[in-house]
């Protein structure tokens, strides 16, 4: 809590964080009081500009801007923070154990195929799988593909934090005053790692939301479960951007942005206090 | 003299060899075991799919109204198969995959059957190389300076601004910032983007001008986006460097700005985004994805889309084949060149 | 014969550059080396940055695993040792290291460290332990009080590296490996430190071994000295005999270099000698024969093989080919 208050003396920060707690909730409390499934079509006039009973207007599609745009920027955040979970995981376990080991052999191992998954052209196979089985992908599947593919960055991070780790002199320290391999890890370690993973994590949310867009925007997710990467591409089928349809495009485009440039702030922030004032 | 057996005897190194040689043998096995992994790991996806292009070229031929007896089906499915490679057991077809890799001759192309992929790929490359390579390398110039200088001055207002204009673009997906293009110049401004066939590539006005006329747009959108990437990165160096003691007391000292500029800051963050440029220059023969296929541009990175989509393996397998050469033989290209611009870095320094 | 508590024979350890490590180069280079005899006694290491002392004392700590040669612990090889005998080790073999901040973790409690000693490798009750910590941190001048639940950013360099000589002192130990435990601490605190050291070993009888840079500390306190150079030890014997009688030709340089601030500004007039201002480069940390060869006066065809360890006068040793006869 102490840390909580020393951060908020900044300014943008505060902005930030209460621009992404408004978001949660926005995105979270409409789709659950709205009258109707916020996936049916033609519940609303057709292409109607902003007004008071539809304050985001409608799409062509015959649904509220405003309704949509809550229920897709949920499904992106439940996909980006599922997908970072468990990217962050994958990369976590093989990072730590290349870092920790003592086994050259299996640290070898572990390291070249680190670098193996920095380098492979991750998009197109994605999108290759994407496309192969886009009506069974649900969120979870997208997120797990995601993670599985785009491990190695973060893994490399870790791998290097954990052997920065093992070579300073606390540990040894450590060692010398009858600590355990456990108690190391747990009493050492732990506030270290979880601070870099927290990093890891809010990066890996912005970093999985954006490829998620990415692959909605080529029309390869599921199109069913809307998240803002098909609002966009719904926009380009209907082709709201020659037919002036400015509202069905801008509200989920401007909350977008605002949500993962307010994430980005919070991340530089921490980044700032945890890992560049550390010492 | 001393008698030769009282002395221990010296140990043995190993294989003897300059430090730079030894490096140099260890960085290209490891280059090469990467590109075999990212290679395998594509070829393993494509086989994994259930959809089979044979078929597919197959029931092209009959859509087209070409009336063949079952045999003849039976004939030609055998055929095409052969052609493909797909009636052989899997680890064949991989055995093959490598050779073809090692003679970049990838097989005939299912989109545009039966040209070969390779063709077809080096039709479209220099459409891709010309709009990439010119986006990456003035973004790279604009955005490193606007780093620096925003490093330099990172106290005043207008910094302050733009950094938070940055810090604003920066995470968004670059396929959300094309589509932002898009609306502002073909939503409102109502810009044409004509639609070009390929042209084979010459080396004539004509062509360069009908490749121009295409490929601004999503150069604009790419230099946009990269050099609030390259700014930002240089602002983090240059800031980095300020803290180091000799720049700190230069500026101490009151050394006329462009001096500090040139001499102590700038020097020691080109050196990092020299080698981060060959990076991405290395990242060119992947073609751009996103880019490609959001502004309908004739490029590597539609071919990859449309082969995806197509399920033509061969075109597929061919572009991700230069995507990982390009990467990988970049960074090691890199890792080689580094301690001769860094003096800080030494080939076997350091514990 | 007594079992010599840490011994080290033809000791050498190659650092492997890149992930695969093809290419190496040795940090410590056949050293042989023995420890601990029946009495206490305080033994310097000298030599310049970059020579392999730290390499040297992390692996006398069971760190760093020597690539040839064997590192023994009571005649045992360290590394084929059981749990038990492992624990025995810490409780016999404990460091003091160079930097007090990064000694101890930020996010724990310096005591944390101080009561896991007592506890686990001294097997003591609580009582016990509080009683033990609290007389050795009355040794290093500290009370319980001042120290209970702090963690190290609460301390001044001074108090932590009394800390770190008070948590190895815990438990008693044998031998003390103190790598540079001054060298980042204000002048006038260092020889507080020293004094410190040298009562360890009248008190609890430990013996010492003093790594250091300098020359004078080393003279202050030491018994014995060893010299380094490029991973292997040039000279060692009595620190008297050595520096009155310095036998090898880096060990002269060495001597001469060192600053006497009676001399005030005349000593810069003395010409440095080049060894001292050269970088370490790697071809000469991969030459076989004697590695000071490149700047050495006396040089002769002979000195491009390994020198052996010659014993001049009585507890005076050299590794140089010219006092070979």
């Amino acid at each position: 809590m102490e840390e909580v208050n020393r951060m908020a003396r900044h300014l943008d920060l505060k902005i930030s964080l209460a621009v992404v707690i408004a978001l949660v909730m926005y995105s979270v409390i409409v789709p659950q009081i709205t009258p109707y499934d916020p996936r049916l079509w033609n519940v609303v006039p057709r292409d109607k500009p902003p007004s008071l009973q539809y304050p985001f207007g409608t799409t062509s599609m015959g649904q509220d801007v405003f309704i949509v745009t809550a229920w897709a920027l949920r499904n992106s955040l439940v996909l980006g923070t599922i997908a970072a979970a468990m990217l962050v995981l994958i990369a976590f376990t093989i990072g730590s154990i290349a870092g920790g080991t003592k086994n050259s052999i299996v640290r070898a191992i572990l390291t070249y195929l680190i670098d193996s998954f920095c380098v492979i052209p991750f998009l197109p196979i994605l999108i290759l799988i994407a496309s192969l089985w886009r009506e069974r992908l649900g969120i979870i599947g997208t997120a797990s593909i995601i993670a599985l593919l785009g491990w190695g960055g973060q893994s490399r991070n870790i791998r290097s934090v954990i052997m920065g780790l093992r070579e300073r002199t606390f540990t040894y320290t450590a060692i010398f005053s009858g600590y355990g391999t456990l108690k190391l890890i747990y009493k050492s370690y732990l506030p270290y790692i979880v601070r870099w993973l927290s990093i890891a994590f809010l990066f890996g949310i912005i970093f999985c939301i954006g490829l998620e867009t990415t692959l909605s925007v080529f029309g390869i997710t599921s199109l069913e479960n809307p998240t803002i990467g098909t609002v966009i591409f719904w926009t380009r089928e209907y082709q709201a951007y020659l037919r002036g349809l400015w509202w069905w495009y801008t509200f989920p485009l401007i909350f977008f942005i605002v949500f993962l440039a307010s994430m980005y702030v919070i991340i530089r922030r921490l980044v700032a206090r945890f890992i560049e004032g550390e010492r | 003299m001393a008698d030769r057996g009282l002395r221990p005897k010296p140990k043995s190194l190993g294989f003897m060899a300059t430090p730079l040689v030894q490096s140099l043998i260890e960085r290209l096995i490891l280059v090469i075991f990467t590109i075999w992994t990212g290679l395998t790991i594509s070829f393993l996806v494509t086989r994994l799919s259930p959809r089979n292009p044979a078929e597919q070229v197959l029931s092209r031929i009959q859509g087209a109204g070409v009336f063949m007896r079952p045999e003849e089906i039976e004939a030609m499915r055998r055929t095409v198969m052969g052609l493909f490679g797909l009636d052989k057991p899997l680890w064949e077809q991989y055995i093959s995959f490598l050779q073809s890799v090692l003679t970049f001759k990838f097989g005939p192309s299912l989109l545009n059957f039966p040209v070969p992929a390779n063709d077809i790929i080096s039709l479209y490359m220099p459409w891709t190389i010309f709009l990439l390579l010119t986006a990456t390398i003035i973004s790279w110039i604009i955005g490193v300076v606007v780093g620096i200088v925003m490093g330099i001055w990172e106290h005043k207002k207008a910094v302050k601004i733009l950094e938070y204009t940055f810090i604003t673009i920066f995470p968004l997906p670059y396929v959300v910032l094309a589509i932002a293009f898009l609306i502002i110049f073909v939503g409102i401004l109502r810009i044409y983007i004509g639609v070009t066939i390929v042209p084979t590539f010459t080396l004539s006005l004509e062509t360069l001008s009908a490749m121009f006329s295409r490929a601004w747009l999503p150069a604009l959108s790419i230099i946009v986006l990269s050099i609030i990437n390259w700014a930002m990165g240089s602002l983090a160096l240059a800031r980095t460097a300020k803290r180091e003691p000799h720049v700190f007391y230069a500026m101490v000292r009151g050394i006329p700005t462009n001096l500090l500029l040139k001499r102590y800051i700038g020097k020691n963050v080109l050196i990092l985004q020299v080698t981060a440029l060959a990076l991405s220059l290395g990242g060119i023969f992947g073609g751009a994805l996103a880019t490609e296929y959001i502004f309908n541009y004739p490029g590597l990175g539609t071919l990859l889309y449309n082969s995806i989509v197509t399920n033509d393996f061969n075109t597929m397998l061919g572009i991700i084949t230069y995507s990982i050469l390009g990467v990988t033989i970049a960074s090691f290209v890199i890792d080689m060149v580094y301690p001769f611009i860094d003096p800080r870095v030494r080939y076997g320094g350091g514990e | 014969m007594v079992i010599p508590l840490i011994e080290l024979v033809n000791v050498s350890k190659y650092f492997g550059y890149g992930v695969i490590g093809l290419v190496r180069f040795p940090a410590v280079d056949g050293v042989d080396l023995k420890i601990g005899g029946e009495k206490p006694e305080v033994l310097t290491l000298v030599g310049e940055s970059g020579c392999g002392k730290s390499t040297l004392a992390k692996i006398m700590l069971r760190i760093l695993r020597p690539t040839s040669g064997v590192a023994k612990y009571m005649g045992k090889d360290m590394w084929r040792l059981k749990r038990s005998e492992v624990r025995r080790f810490i409780r016999d073999v404990q460091p003091i290291f160079q930097d007090p901040m990064d000694t101890f973790n930020l996010f724990e409690s310096v005591e944390s460290y101080l009561i896991s000693a007592a506890r686990n490798l001294l097997k003591l009750n609580e009582e016990q332990a509080t009683e033990r910590i609290a007389q050795t941190l009355e040794f290093v001048g500290l009370t319980l009080d001042k120290v209970r639940g702090k963690r190290p950013q609460e301390f001044s360099g001074g108090e932590l590296q009394r800390l770190s000589i008070a948590r190895a002192l815990l438990v008693q130990p044998k031998l003390l490996i103190a790598d540079e435990p001054v060298s980042m601490l204000d002048a006038s605190l260092r020889i507080n430190i020293l004094n410190l050291l040298r009562s360890a070993k009248e008190e609890f009888g430990t013996s010492i071994l003093y790594i250091t840079h300098d020359l004078a500390t080393a003279n202050y306190i030491g018994e014995k000295i060893f010299v380094m150079y490029r991973g292997s030890i040039v000279e060692q014997g009595n620190i008297e005999k050595v520096i009155n009688k310095p036998l090898h030709p880096y060990t002269k340089v060495l001597l001469d270099s060192l600053p006497d601030y009676r001399m005030g500004r005349e000593w810069f007039k003395k010409q440095l000698p080049q060894t001292l201002r050269t970088v370490i480069e790697v071809r000469e940390m991969l030459l076989k024969g004697c590695k000071y060869i490149y700047y050495c006066p006396y040089k002769t065809q002979q000195c491009y093989e390994k020198p052996i360890m010659i014993e001049v006068e009585k507890s005076h040793e050299v590794a140089c080919w010219m006092y070979y006869e």
